[in-house]
């Protein structure tokens, strides 16, 4: 699952799990299942909760970050408020929105029904789920395939 | 003639032949409920079988017609079975003093798809709007969030056939009411 937390437009968190081929060693344990993260107020990636740049690697990871925040940024430019969005992985589609809190769009999955409840018209669910969709395929995660932390 | 409103709307044929319908309307002010049922012969009023005509012909015309709706032939690629049921119905029926609410639920064999509130009477005006006012959308088609997504498209693809079905419902009550002396508008 992927979490980013926009707020006034700008990446503030994010909660990216991915699985490599290849192992990262992370305490001298090589880890093929990782948890990559940014906190709120700082810039800096974390994977399974070490700073990046610490990992053997760390310099690649750490010339991506800035590059991952920017693309990050990119979907938050689609909202205003204070917004949590959670995102399924494989597809990239969003499955839950909140914005100050409140939810305004969720999909539930309950044994074999699909629900959503939203605020927001079919049109401007297709223009959000587009744009985090692309974001992803195309740029998030061809990022992350070159440095070695995704797939 | 008194205010009525819609309780029941819900057409279906089964095993590719029965074609059954079932209307129901109340007069609030008399507290009097009047059922129609098309049972794949003859129309039956509160009992009484009404007189064949054309508008009888009119009638099952239209309700086939919304069993041929694109999104019931989209839910059948999500059904390995031959097909034994079609059905299309009004739901969560919300009568209001400017019109009436409802979900349209439209069904394939097993699976179905719901959404709404939309105005069904009198019908949306226009079709455009759909796709951005507010829906909730419920299935048992998709296998997973992308097909989910896939079909929340198709209810975009299929607005103007949309719009066609909700103004059937319509046509379909306002020639059955002509037949039973209620007054539609």
């Amino acid at each position: 699952m992927v979490t980013i937390q926009c707020s006034n437009k700008i990446i503030q968190s994010f909660s990216i799990e991915t699985n490599v081929k290849e192992p990262i060693y992370i305490n001298g344990v090589p880890t093929y299942d990782l948890h990559l993260e940014k906190y709120p107020h700082q810039t800096y990636l974390y994977v399974n909760g070490v700073r990046a740049k610490a990992l053997s690697g760390g310099a690649d990871y750490q010339m991506m970050e800035p590059q991952l925040i920017r693309y990050l940024d990119d979907i938050c430019q689609l909202f205003d408020d204070d917004t949590v969005i959670d995102i399924q992985d494989g597809s990239y589609l969003p499955f839950s929105i909140q914005v100050n809190g409140k939810s305004i769009f969720e999909i539930e999955s309950v044994a074999t029904t699909f629900t959503m409840n939203t605020e927001l018209g079919l049109d401007d669910i297709r223009r959000i789920s587009n744009k985090i969709e692309g974001v992803f395929k195309t740029k998030i995660i061809p990022l992350l395939k070159e440095v070695g932390l995704h797939g | 003639m008194d205010r009525w409103e819609l309780t029941k709307f819900k057409v279906e044929k089964t095993n590719r032949t029965t074609l059954y319908f079932e209307t129901r309307i109340i007069i609030p002010q008399t507290y009097k409920s009047i059922t129609v049922i098309y049972d794949g012969k003859q129309l039956i009023v509160e009992g009484s079988q009404l007189k064949q005509n054309y508008s009888t012909y009119e009638i099952k015309s239209k309700l086939e017609s919304l069993l041929e709706s694109s999104l019931i032939k989209e839910l059948s690629k999500h059904s390995r079975s031959a097909e034994y049921l079609k059905s299309f119905s009004l739901t969560k029926i919300s009568v209001y003093q400017d019109g009436t609410v409802a979900n349209l639920r439209y069904v394939y064999n097993n699976k179905f798809l719901e959404f709404g509130s939309v105005l069904v009477i009198p019908p949306y005006k226009d079709w455009k709007k759909l796709c951005e006012i507010l829906l909730t959308v419920e299935t048992n088609a998709a296998s997973n969030v992308k097909s989910f997504y896939e079909l929340l498209w198709e209810i975009c693809a299929s607005k103007v056939r949309i719009h066609a079905d909700v103004n059937h419902v319509n046509e379909i009550l306002k020639i059955l009411f002509q037949n039973i002396g209620v007054n539609y508008d």
